[in-house]
């Protein structure tokens, strides 16, 4: 019987083999159901964006949305600047926002207690005094420390408030705003001038109420600006804002085109979106508890549409543009992407119970489900994916047949889908016309996949730790002056 | 397996070959753009000199229009050349409307705008460079309504008269954004006989709203028009519909905003017979004013501010007491004009109006009183018991001194008596947020103001009751 048993054991694998080979089985078939769901979305995406933005940029290309400034139809609208230690950027960009086309414009500039010289800069450039105004706290923030007017210029104040983070310092803008149209400006962006006319579009053409407006962020690095306006657009110099380039234009021209399409838009960037100041105010404004209060609002107007049983619409809108600049180093965009992904995580979370229902329509049953298991756990099951080559390799387990060409395909038909978002820019809006320029963006919507896709797996997977350690820190992204 | 690795590499070769066509289609329109954008600045080079001279009036027309014909490619292409050169981009900017109309129907772009808005597809040779958008619109069917927006602008845009009964048709479009523009268009044409068929779309919004056209779209349209037009709306005004009385309204509001010498005059001119028919006038004196609906009172009031009758003041006045505070706003707003001067009175009793949005448009009309204005107002300023009525005032004089000269430092607000009894509030430290110390004499603080101090607990509470009165109001 012993001998026996020493016979058989010998033969037959370890039972950890046994369960690691089944594991990786498994995790074969969910990387399979993994690409086929996240790019076959993307594909629909993508072809929906080619057609609509196309025809988008014949129609919005020719007219211009200059008749909006002298039509009497055009609401008055409060650009909300939230700016914390922004003393590099913060004079070019409040001057590119007053000079931005819009009738009956208003600048709102909340320093949320800055420690460095944000507000005596703006004092200083724009000749600010000191005044009281009746501060109405519909929303609650943290207390006001004084306003500003600028003199002999009406239509720009500045508020200095106690910190309290970017929502808070929103909400405070908010409550002073008079406008029915507020619209979210990150204080490092440089606004194009008729790109809040073109983001009110969609607001007077709907028969329904529109509640949200999204535009277009593009990369700010590598561009020369100019008396507060893009002079020059070009390529930045490094690898690393390149790639954030590609990665802008697939996620803005293809991505959320197309879920707008749909009715499906759940992410807005609240570096620059317009609102409906009443819908937001009704709705509660800005929470301060998650990381991304741009995403939770959304979320949350869509839930309390519902619960008030009115119609409104959130859209995107793929020709007013916002340049901003993006991470230059990666300590910084390992910041940024890791608030990125603990803040999806965390509005979901808040709103799991949109997932999978039917009441919420496109949203609840594509849209949330797609972000859930595509852009949140995702990341966790492509990083399993990658790390299961290596272990496997090391410690001698023999890979599922086709493990690795689905991992090539994947990475693959990842290139095919940039190449594709940089294709339908140079088709539509050709904001980068030289051939070299265009050349280099292909290179590294291929390259990308090679190195940098990876870097920001990892980084999200430490955002989705972060976000399941119960963490909310607010990690700030220190930017550069732009290039004059 | 081999099924699956099949499927595998099928899609790996096929991301493969879709890139590399995307980026072939790519490269290929580029090369077409560039040869078309060379020929069509080449054209541009030549021509825009000829109509530089024809706008400045150093070229006769007929010489311009031959020499132009010379210039120009022939026929088929001829219409769609002048027309980018007409109306694409800003060149040339400065064309006037006259100009532009008669170049566009000796060039046949009319006939073909008004064509193309008749569905009538224009021939697109395939041999056409893609690159010309005319030439991949004309290609795709799906896509002609872009040509029928285009072609619905620009008659628009000419102001082109005859084809109102064109744009009317185009109303019924099938697409939303032809509808659209056609609206636009006919509101820039103004043609007096396409007045009833938008009158009568407007009416539709309301009624069927499956209809998913922009309301404001159709109001943007009719805005256009001149006032003695609204006499068409009198149905509309009387509709049983209140959505409909609303919406007529505010389109002879906006009639009235936008009538002649409305245009930033501090003094805005009365309205006569001849600019607002009796019938409408008496419409809105005797029966909008007590509409059922507040909105249709709300917007009764700036007509009512305008209207050269006896009765209006005191139906304004009426408008002052409502009980709906959004109304009470537009008509303390609409007494915003120094011939209402003589009742500053009753505009100062919503000085202390239980909303502060009345509040702050009661300041600001009795400072377009004048001296008179701005007198009561101190009065008030000094006597009243109600800080959030002081605080209100305060944050006007502020933002006014801004751009002239201090309260405080001239006038009235410089008298000893007013000085001692400001100087009196600010130690009693009786103006909530330290607002009205601003308005105090210090000129030793030269510019600077002072700081805010945070509300209380109760004063928030008691300023988000008083905003929450605001909800579910419309838009102002």
């Amino acid at each position: 019987m012993k001998g026996a048993a020493v016979y058989n054991t010998s033969h037959i694998m370890p039972e950890w083999r046994i369960i690691a080979e089944q594991a990786l089985h498994i995790l074969n078939v969910v990387l399979a159901g993994y690409f086929i769901a996240g790019n076959g979305t993307y594909t629909l995406l993508m072809l929906m964006s080619l057609g609509s933005v196309w025809v988008h940029s014949q129609k919005a290309g020719r007219e211009g949305p200059h008749h909006l400034l002298e039509s009497p139809m055009t609401p008055p609208v409060t650009i909300i600047m939230p700016a914390f230690n922004e003393e590099e950027t913060i004079v070019e960009s409040v001057r590119s926002t007053l000079k931005a086309e819009y009738p009956g414009l208003e600048v709102l500039v909340v320093d949320d207690g800055s420690t460095d010289a944000t507000l005596e800069r703006l004092i200083a450039a724009f000749e600010l005094v000191q005044v009281d105004l009746v501060y109405r706290q519909l929303l609650p923030t943290q207390p006001i420390r004084a306003f500003y007017l600028g003199q002999g210029r009406t239509n720009l104040t500045v508020i200095s408030k106690r910190n309290g983070g970017k929502p808070d310092a929103l909400n405070s803008g908010l409550n002073l705003c008079r406008t029915p149209y507020f619209c979210t400006l990150d204080a490092d962006c440089i606004l194009e001038r008729d790109a809040l006319l073109r983001l009110m579009r969609p607001v007077l053409a709907s028969p329904v109420s529109t509640a949200v407006t999204g535009g277009v962020i593009r990369v700010l690095n590598g561009c020369e600006v100019e008396d507060g306006q893009v002079a020059r657009i070009g390529l930045p110099r490094k690898v690393l804002e390149r790639f954030q380039v590609v990665e802008y234009l697939r996620s803005f021209l293809l991505g959320r085109t197309g879920w707008d399409q749909v009715g499906g838009t759940l992410i807005v960037s609240g570096a620059f979106a317009l609102f409906h100041r009443q819908t937001v105010i009704e709705a509660e404004g800005f929470s301060t508890d998650t990381v991304t209060e741009d995403a939770e609002l959304i979320f949350r107007l869509h839930r309390w549409a519902r619960e008030q049983k009115r119609r409104l619409r959130v859209s995107f809108m793929s020709d007013p543009v916002c340049w901003v600049q993006c991470p230059s180093s990666v300590r910084m965009l390992a910041r940024q992407r890791r608030r990125w992904q603990m803040g999806l995580c965390q509005t979901l979370w808040k709103n799991s119970f949109m997932h999978f229902n039917r009441h919420y329509g496109v949203v609840g049953l594509v849209s949330f489900p797609f972000h859930a298991y595509i852009e949140a756990l995702g990341a966790g099951v492509e990083f399993i994916g990658y790390l299961a080559v290596p272990l496997a390799l090391l410690s001698g387990l023999a890979l599922p047949p086709l493990y690795l060409s689905i991992l090539i395909l994947g990475l693959t038909y990842s290139a095919f889908l940039s190449i594709g978002s940089v294709v339908l820019e140079d088709l539509t809006h050709r904001r980068y016309p030289s051939l070299k320029d265009f050349s280099t963006l292909l290179l590294y919507a291929v390259l990308e996949n090679f190195g940098y896709r990876q870097l920001i797996l990892w980084f999200r997977l430490q955002g989705y730790l972060k976000f399941h350690t119960g963490c909310r820190q607010w990690e700030k992204v220190v930017h550069g002056a732009p290039n004059r | 397996m081999p099924t699956v690795s099949g499927v595998v590499f099928a899609v790996t070769l096929s991301s493969f070959l879709a890139s590399g066509t995307l980026i072939g289609l790519a490269l290929l329109r580029r090369e077409q753009r560039e040869k078309h954008f060379h020929e069509f600045n080449e054209l541009r080079r030549l021509t825009l000199p000829i109509i530089s001279s024809l706008i400045a009036g150093t070229l006769d027309y007929q010489t311009a229009l031959q020499a132009l014909g010379e210039i120009l490619p022939s026929p088929p292409q001829r219409a769609q050349v002048v027309e980018r050169l007409l109306f694409d981009g800003k060149n040339p900017a400065s064309v006037s409307v006259p100009l532009l109309r008669r170049l566009a129907m000796d060039f046949g772009l009319v006939e073909l705008w008004e064509g193309a808005l008749l569905s009538s597809s224009r021939p697109v040779p395939w041999g056409q460079p893609v690159s010309r958008p005319v030439g991949a619109l004309g290609r795709i069917r799906a896509l002609h309504f872009l040509l029928r927006v285009r072609s619905a602008e620009r008659l628009g845009l000419i102001g082109h008269a005859p084809s109102w009964r064109l744009l009317v048709r185009a109303l019924e479009d099938p697409h939303p954004q032809v509808r659209a523009t056609a609206a636009l268009a006919l509101g820039a044409i103004a043609e007096p006989q396409s007045f009833a068929a938008l009158v009568e779309r407007l009416r539709n919004v309301v009624l069927t709203p499956s209809l998913s056209l922009s309301m404001r779209h159709i109001k943007a349209a009719l805005v256009c028009f001149p006032l003695r037009q609204a006499s068409e709306l009198l149905e509309l005004l009387k509709h049983s519909h209140p959505r409909v009385r609303v919406l007529a309204a505010d389109v002879v509001r906006e009639m009235v905003v936008l009538s002649p010498g409305a245009g930033g005059a501090e003094e805005l001119p009365l309205l006569n017979p001849q600019d607002v028919a009796p019938e409408l006038a008496d419409l809105f004196l005797t029966r909008l004013v007590f509409d059922q609906n507040p909105e249709v009172r709300a917007r009764a009031a700036p007509v009512i501010a305008r209207l050269n009758d006896p009765r209006a003041k005191w139906q304004l006045v009426n408008l002052l007491n409502d009980v709906q505070w959004f109304v009470r706003l537009h008509a303390v707003r609409a007494l915003a004009q120094p011939r209402f001067g003589t009742l500053a009175e009753h505009v100062t009793r919503r000085l202390t109006d239980e909303n502060w949005r009345v509040r702050e448009a009661a300041v600001r009309t009795l400072l377009s009183f004048g001296s008179p204005g701005a007198e009561r107002l101190l009065q008030h300023f000094l006597t009243t018991p109600d800080r959030y009525s002081r605080e209100q005032i305060a944050e006007e004089l502020q933002r006014r001194s801004l751009l002239s000269v201090r309260p405080g430092e001239d006038g009235v607000w410089g008298q000893p008596q007013v000085r001692e009894r400001l100087m009196g509030l600010e130690k009693q430290n009786d103006c909530r947020g330290t607002a009205c110390r601003t308005l105090v004499p210090r000129p030793s603080q030269g510019q600077k103001g002072t700081a805010s101090r945070t509300p209380t607990a109760a004063e928030v509470a008691d300023d988000r009751k008083d905003s929450h009165q605001g909800r579910n109001l419309p838009p102002q």
